[in-house]
C-alpha cells in the first residue's frame, strides 16, 4: 500500500452535471489547478449525464418568466422550498440551456426560438427537445458536457477514484481521501477548496431508476465531517418503474404504456385492483396514487412475484397495439423485450415504485457554501431545502448547472487569496487504517450482507405508507448494524485490484449513515406532506412548515428545525 | 418465456495483471432467460466469485447506453446491460482497451498491440446526408468514428457494439448512418 498525495487549488468530487459545470466555470475564471475525481469512468458515471432524459425546465420567452417558473416550483414544493435558492438557481437556467446548445446539444427550434413542451406542474411549456428524438435528450448531455472538461487542460480528470471521506483541520475542510480502485492505494488530496458533487443516494434502495453506484458517498462523507444536513425524508419515486423481466429492470418506460396506451394493472390474483381504490379514475389515477395502491397490494400479500404489480395491454385490440409498437420502434425498452422473446401484447410486465431522486443533502446558502469552511455542496447533494416537499419534473438539471456556475465562480475568487491549508496527519493515518481494515481482517461480516440489510430496511419502512412502528424497527436494526456489523466488516476477496467487495465495504458505511438520517427525519416529521407520507399522520400539519436540520454530535445525530420563510411567494 | 430455471454455460475471462502470469477462464452454470449479460455477471459476483471485476454504469435504463459495461460476448463487442444472455456464453473484455482486471478496462488507454479483426458490422455513412457535425464521433462509447480530413470514417468498426448500442444511428440528426450486422 503506497499513499499517493496530491495538491490542488480546487478538488471537485463527481463529474456529473454539477461537477462538470463547476470545473468549467472555475477554469474559465482563472483557476490553474483543478482535480475532478470520479468513482467510475468520467462520462459514463453517475446519473445526470445519461438519466436526464425527460426534462430541462427553463423559462425563456414572454409571457413566461423566471418569476413564474419560481412560483410554479414553490407551489409544487408545497411552499416548503427555500425560496432564495430556487430563485437564485432558476435565474441561471436560461444561461445553462444556451451553453448546452453552444456545447453541441441538438435542440429543436422553431425559427430562432427553442421548441418547448409542457411537463406536469409547470404552467408554461418549458422543456426543450431533441431535433430528432423528441423527449429523450439523455445521451445529448453525455455528448455535450464531458468534452468541455476534457478540452480544458488545467482540469486533471481522475477516473476510478473513490473518495470516501473529507479531510479536516478544525472547522476547515482541507481536502479529501479516496481509494484508487485500480491499485487499492489510498489517495490523499490536499486542496484550498473542496466541492462534493456526488449526486443522490437512490442507489441505497434495491430498486432504483438510477445506478446502484449512487450510494450516498458524498452524503456520508459530508455528514461525518460535520456538515449540516437537511431534507433526508423526501425521496422521489417513479411509480411505474419496470421490475421484471430482469433485462428491463429499473426502466421508467412503462409510464408510456400507461399514458399512451391505457395499459392496466393486475395483482397476483388477477384482480384489477385500481378499480377498488379509485372507482372513477381507475388505472389512470395520478402516478403517486397508483404507486400507493401497488405498495398496499404488495404489503397485503397480493403483489406480483417480484414485488410489484402486473401491467398489461392484453385487453387492447391487436392492431391498436401494433400501431403503437410501430410508432415506438426506436424505444430501447421495447427492443430489449423483443430480444429476449417477450411479447408485450400478450404478457404482462411487472412494475413498482423505483427510487428516482433525493431531496436531502447538505444545508447550503445561495453560494452553495456549507457550514464548513472551504467546502461547497452542489448538484443533488446541495439541498438547502430547495425542493421543498416535492420537486417538479425537469428542475434538477437547471439546478445542477446553476450550482456549478455559482460555486465554480465563487471558489475561483476565493482561491486567488487563499493559502493551502494544512492536513491533519493523525486524521489521514486514521482514515488510511479505516480503508485498509476490511481487507486485512481475516474474518468478519461481509459488506454485501450489510448493504442487503440496509436495502431491506429501506424497502420495508422508507417508501410509502411510512409509520412509527416500522421506522423505529428500522432504526433499531440500523443501530444493530452499527454496533455489531460495521466494526467487523471484512471482504472475502483480498485482491487489491478493482475489488468490488472492498468498494462495497466503503459504500456500506455511507448507506448506514444515509438511511439513519432518512429514518430519523421521517420519524420526526409527524405529518404527510408532498413526498413524505405517514399513514399514522395522514394530514398536513401547519406547525411542520419547517426544515429538519441534522448535525453530527459525536457518535450521535442531533436534530433541530429551521422555519421556512416566504420572501417571494406566500403560501395559499 | 419460461420460469428461468434453465442454466447457461458461462465462461468468464479472469486476469489480474498485477498478480497473474496469464489469463484463465472460469466456468459457471447460471440462469439466463429474460436476463442481460450484466444480470448474469452480478449473479456470479454475488453468489460465486466476489473477486470478479466488471463495470456497470447506467445499467441499460431508459434509452441510455453510457458504455461503462462494454465487453465482448461470444467474440462480438457488446454493451453487457443490453446484450441478452444466452445458453452458451464466453464473456471477455472489450478488445479495444487495456485491461485493469478481468472485464474492467481503462477507457483512457487503447491497446497498442492487438491483431486487427474483420468487423462484424458494416457501417455506412450516406455522404449526401451527412452534415459533418461529428456527433457520432462524440457519442460512440468505444470511439468507432474518426474525423479525418473533413470526412467522418468508421475506422474502428471492429469495436462496434452494434445492436446493443446503435446510438450513432439514433442520434444522427441527418439520419445518415446505418449499422448492419453481418
Amino acid at each position: 500500500m503506497a499513499i499517493k498525495t496530491k495538491q490542488t487549488d480546487i478538488l471537485i468530487v463527481g463529474g456529473g452535471a454539477a461537477g462538470i459545470v463547476a470545473a468549467v466555470e472555475a477554469h474559465d475564471n482563472g483557476v490553474k489547478n483543478i482535480i475532478l475525481a470520479n468513482k467510475g469512468p468520467f462520462g459514463r458515471d453517475g446519473a445526470a449525464i445519461w438519466m436526464a432524459g425527460w426534462g430541462f425546465e427553463v423559462a425563456l420567452y414572454s409571457p413566461d418568466s423566471v418569476d413564474k417558473h419560481v412560483e410554479d416550483t414553490i407551489k409544487g414544493g408545497k411552499f416548503m422550498n427555500n425560496q432564495k435558492l430556487v430563485k437564485t438557481f432558476l435565474s441561471l437556467a436560461p444561461r445553462a440551456i444556451h451553453d448546452l446548445s453552444k456545447w453541441g446539444m441538438r435542440l429543436a427550434k422553431e425559427g430562432d426560438k427553442y421548441r418547448q413542451f409542457f411537463l406536469p406542474g409547470h404552467s408554461y411549456p418549458r422543456n426543450p427537445n431533441h431535433v430528432r428524438l423528441g423527449t429523450m435528450l439523455g445521451a445529448e448531455y453525455r455528448k455535450a458536457m464531458p468534452p468541455q472538461v476534457r478540452r480544458r487542460k488545467n482540469v486533471d480528470i481522475i477516473d476510478d477514484l473513490f473518495i470516501f471521506d473529507l479531510l479536516k483541520n478544525g472547522n476547515e475542510v482541507v481536502g479529501a481521501i479516496g481509494m484508487d480502485l485500480t491499485t487499492g492505494d489510498p489517495v490523499v488530496i490536499n486542496s484550498k477548496i473542496t466541492m462534493l458533487a456526488t449526486g443522490g443516494f437512490m442507489g441505497c434502495y434495491d430498486f432504483t431508476t438510477a445506478s446502484h453506484a449512487l450510494t450516498g458517498d458524498g452524503h456520508g462523507a459530508a455528514f461525518r465531517a460535520g456538515a449540516t444536513m437537511t431534507g433526508m425524508e423526501f425521496i422521489q419515486f417513479m411509480p411505474n418503474t419496470a421490475i421484471w423481466p430482469e433485462i428491463v429492470s429499473g426502466d421508467v418506460y412503462p409510464y408510456n404504456l400507461l399514458n399512451s396506451m391505457y395499459a392496466v394493472f393486475f395483482n397476483r390474483m388477477g384482480d384489477r385492483f385500481m378499480e377498488r381504490y379509485y372507482p372513477v379514475e381507475k388505472d389512470w389515477a395520478t402516478r403517486e396514487a397508483a404507486a400507493r395502491a401497488i405498495t398496499k397490494e404488495v404489503r397485503e400479500g397480493r403483489g406480483s412475484p417480484h414485488g410489484g404489480a402486473y401491467l398489461s395491454m392484453r385487453h387492447l385490440p391487436r392492431n391498436l397495439i401494433n400501431e403503437f409498437l410501430e410508432r415506438s420502434r426506436d424505444s430501447e425498452f421495447l427492443k430489449s423485450l423483443k430480444r429476449i422473446g417477450f411479447d408485450i401484447r400478450d404478457d404482462a410486465i411487472e412494475v413498482g415504485p423505483g427510487a428516482h431522486y433525493v431531496q436531502g443533502g447538505c444545508w447550503i446558502d445561495e453560494k452553495c457554501k456549507t457550514n464548513l469552511e472551504r467546502f461547497y455542496a452542489i448538484g443533488e447533494l446541495g439541498s438547502g431545502g430547495k425542493d421543498g416537499a416535492d420537486r417538479l419534473p425537469g428542475n434538477s438539471l437547471p439546478y445542477c448547472m446553476a450550482m456549478g456556475y455559482i460555486a465554480g465562480k465563487d471558489a475561483a475568487e476565493v482561491v486567488q487569496s487563499s493559502n493551502m491549508p494544512k492536513l491533519d496527519n493523525d486524521q489521514v493515518e486514521m482514515l488510511t487504517r479505516k480503508l485498509q481494515a476490511p481487507l486485512d481482517r481475516k474474518e468478519g461480516v461481509y459488506p454485501q450482507e450489510i448493504k442487503d440489510k440496509v436495502r431491506q430496511i429501506l424497502r420495508k419502512s422508507a417508501i410509502f405508507h411510512r409509520n412509527e412502528e416500522q421506522l423505529n424497527e428500522g432504526i433499531k436494526e440500523l443501530e444493530d448494524i452499527r454496533e455489531n456489523m460495521l466494526p467487523k466488516i471484512a471482504t472475502q476477496t483480498k485482491s487489491s485490484t478493482y475489488n468490488q467487495e472492498w468498494m462495497a465495504a466503503l459504500e456500506a458505511e455511507n448507506m448506514v449513515d444515509v438511511t439513519e438520517m432518512l429514518l430519523r427525519s421521517a420519524l420526526m416529521r409527524e405529518e404527510s406532506r408532498g413526498l413524505h407520507e405517514r399513514e399514522d399522520f395522514p394530514k398536513v400539519d401547519p406547525d411542520w412548515m419547517k426544515h429538519i436540520i441534522i448535525q453530527r454530535a459525536g457518535d450521535e445525530m442531533s436534530f433541530s428545525t429551521e422555519p421556512v420563510t416566504f420572501p417571494y411567494v406566500k403560501p395559499e | 418465456m419460461s420460469n428461468n430455471k434453465n442454466l447457461a454455460n458461462v465462461k468468464i475471462f479472469k486476469f489480474d495483471p498485477a498478480v497473474d502470469k496469464k489469463p484463465r477462464y472460469d466456468t459457471y452454470k447460471i440462469p439466463y432467460e429474460g436476463r442481460s449479460v450484466i444480470n448474469v455477471l452480478e449473479d456470479i459476483y454475488r453468489n460465486f466469485d466476489q473477486d470478479l471485476a466488471y463495470r456497470y454504469g447506467c445499467e441499460g435504463k431508459g434509452d441510455c447506453r453510457c458504455g461503462a459495461c462494454a465487453v465482448q460476448v461470444n467474440d462480438l463487442p457488446a454493451l453487457a446491460c443490453r446484450r441478452p444472455a444466452e445458453k452458451e456464453m464466453v464473456i471477455e473484455p472489450h478488445p479495444k482497451y487495456e485491461i485493469i482486471k478481468d472485464l474492467v478496462m481503462n477507457f483512457n488507454k487503447v491497446k497498442q498491440d492487438f491483431p486487427k479483426k474483420t468487423p462484424s458490422v458494416k457501417i455506412t455513412i450516406d455522404p449526401d446526408k451527412c452534415v459533418k457535425c461529428a456527433d457520432c464521433v462524440s457519442i460512440c462509447p468505444v470511439g468507432v468514428y474518426e474525423a479525418k480530413k473533413g470526412k467522418i470514417e468508421p475506422s474502428g468498426a471492429e469495436f462496434c457494439c452494434s445492436e446493443t448500442c446503435n446510438q450513432c444511428v439514433s442520434y444522427c440528426q441527418a439520419e445518415a448512418i446505418s449499422v448492419k450486422v453481418l
